[in-house]
């Protein structure tokens, strides 16, 4: 098709009508800008405020709706009160997959993240890639669902809609099905991005981001044990996505698995903690990303990964950063190759096997919390997998990364 | 004050949203276009004596988040989604109001795939309306190269441009009546 000038420029018009308000960027420049503490003073004041209003509000609202309760055998997934259990998630040390989807089911797993708060799977069909991305999501014992309302993980979209929803079972547990509209602005955007990128053609990134957004889509959360909640989406609507999410849940296998990295990391910086993010891709790219936390924050944050320490080891072809004078050779090894220094991304750069580079940075380098001689210290206490082809020499991650 | 009058916040608040406009409409992404105003901002507030201190900061700022943009690897790069377009359907029947949605989402997934420093010159060309000198200046290269990647660009899109004939209009070719 031969198209116009004028289509051209329309299309652009759309797609700048859907940039975010400017409001929400004020909101973010406020938190970020230097020189504004007072600013930021109120703004904390306010927040803990709020903050300090919504657990009460939400005490109430929970004592209310404990006395309205639906019979027994249904629960309602409205958030559960934080109540220390005895069973742990996810069921060992934070390195270990909490669940696995059967095979049979015929879902392809594209990648996975294992968080603070539980692990999250995302999923395609390949017999039906018109129905896009699925996501299940495993959440800690001692989550509470509460934290989903606060943000911690917005693409799980309306949740209060889960509670009249269908009452469904899950491999004997009680669960809710809904439909529900999926909420585009996730605070946690790499993530939203990765799927986006993983979708087929990338048509999932169009149904995600607000507006336009399909009608709504299915989700299904069921307690998996005593205050223990999954939840399995899909990311289109429709007939087939309501059955197939229903099979997806039934495909799901909570329990310990080892999840292996090809290298080990003995040394961290002092003002890094465990809490860390790992992200494992295989499509579209293979990435492995881990990510630790810093000390400072004791709050359930999402962005928590991004202003600590990050540790890339991603296959790319076309990826070849050439020393100039500011992206200087620094005359230490990894693994028997060079590293380069990259100011503008304030990290480490090097191949370590061809075509798989390894970064080790802070992937929000503004406030350059660490150093290139912390950078340094990491890579060199990292030791790799003789072959990274072959994954029976990759480490088991519990024991090979610091948590 | 400087010389433009504006503090940084008085400019924030005059000229965020156009700046998030344009710089989705850059990125072909609303939160990578919110991020990319972001750390504009963020680098522009700490400068804001320099950045203030012109009579219009909107150009500068605007270079800014091209510059940006274009120097932007592969952090992005990695995030953002190519499109197979060759596996879309053949075309059928006349175009209807879906057929042109459908048009407008594969030209914008094409106007991803091109190279940052095409994509910057169709952006400022036909969504800022920039003269070729003008966008020039913002690229920092000469107004026969902006005319190359322009050229390009529109071939990559299957874009037919206006008939000879036609007047140029701020950056645009416009039909004279």
């Amino acid at each position: 098709m031969i198209r116009t000038e004028e289509a051209l420029r329309e299309a652009l018009k759309v797609r700048a009508g859907e940039a975010v308000s400017p409001a929400d960027l004020l909101g973010r420049l406020d938190a970020q800008a230097p020189g504004r503490g007072r600013r930021r003073r109120n703004v904390l004041l306010v927040t803990v405020l709020i903050v300090v209003f919504a657990v009460a509000g939400v005490a109430v609202f929970g004592h209310w709706l404990y006395d309205r309760r639906p019979p027994a055998g249904i629960p309602s997934p409205q958030p559960t009160p934080l109540v220390k259990s005895t069973l742990r998630m996810p069921l060992g040390p934070p390195f270990q997959d909490t669940f696995t989807i059967t095979p049979e089911a015929g879902f392809v797993v594209q990648g996975r993240q294992i968080r603070p708060w539980g692990e999250r799977q995302t999923l395609s069909l390949p017999n039906d890639p018109r129905l896009g991305v699925a996501a299940v999501t495993v959440f800690r014992t001692d989550t509470p669902l509460t934290m989903i309302k606060r943000g911690l993980n917005d693409t799980i979209g309306e949740w209060e809609a889960l509670q009249t929803g269908d009452p469904v079972v899950v491999a004997g547990h009680p669960g809710r099905l809904a439909e529900v509209k999926i909420l585009g602005a996730a605070p946690d955007i790499a993530m939203q991005r990765f799927m986006r990128a993983e979708a087929p053609n990338g048509v999932l990134r169009k149904d995600l981001g607000p507006p336009p957004l399909p009608a709504r889509a299915p989700m299904l959360a069921w307690q998996w044990a005593p205050n223990s909640w999954a939840v399995a989406q899909w990311g289109e609507g429709g007939p087939a996505a309501r059955a197939a999410v229903q099979r997806l849940a039934a495909a799901v296998r909570i329990g310990p698995r080892p999840v292996l990295v090809p290298f080990t990391i003995d040394s961290l910086p002092a003002t890094v903690d465990e809490r860390v993010a790992l992200w494992l891709w295989d499509q579209p790219a293979t990435l492995l990303q881990v990510s630790f936390g810093e000390t400072a924050a004791h709050e359930p944050d999402p962005f928590d990964w991004l202003a600590g320490i990050t540790i890339d080891l991603t296959h790319q072809r076309n990826f070849r950063p050439k020393p100039t004078p500011s992206n200087a050779v620094i005359s230490i090894l990894v693994n028997g190759r060079s590293v380069l220094w990259v100011p503008e991304q304030h990290g480490l750069v090097s191949e370590i096997y061809p075509d798989w580079w390894l970064e080790v940075r802070q992937l929000m380098p503004r406030s350059k919390k660490f150093t290139q001689a912390d950078f340094l210290a990491v890579a060199r206490s990292m030791r790799f997998a003789t072959n990274i082809a072959d994954r029976s020499t990759w480490f088991d991650a519990a024991i090979a990364l610091p948590h | 004050m400087s010389t433009s009058g504006l503090t940084f916040d008085e400019f924030a608040s005059a000229h965020l949203d156009a700046l998030l406009r344009f710089a989705t409409a850059l990125t072909n992404d609303r939160e990578l276009g919110a991020d990319l105003v972001q750390d504009v901002l963020l680098r522009a507030h700490v400068r804001w004596a320099h950045v203030g201190s012109r009579t219009d900061p909107v150009p500068y700022v605007r270079r800014m988040i091209v510059n940006e943009f274009v120097s932007w690897r592969r952090k992005w790069a990695r995030v953002v989604p190519g499109v197979n377009l060759a596996d879309e359907g053949p075309e059928t029947g006349a175009p209807d109001h879906a057929d042109r949605y459908a048009d407008h989402l594969s030209l914008l997934h094409e106007l991803e795939r091109l190279p940052r420093r095409q994509r910057a010159v169709i952006v400022l060309r036909y969504y800022e309306d920039l003269p070729d000198n003008e966008i020039a200046q913002v690229l920092g290269c000469t107004t026969s190269t902006v005319r190359g990647y322009a050229m390009r660009a529109l071939r990559a899109l299957r874009v037919e441009l206006a008939a000879p004939g036609a007047t140029r209009i701020g950056g645009a070719e416009r039909r004279k009546p």
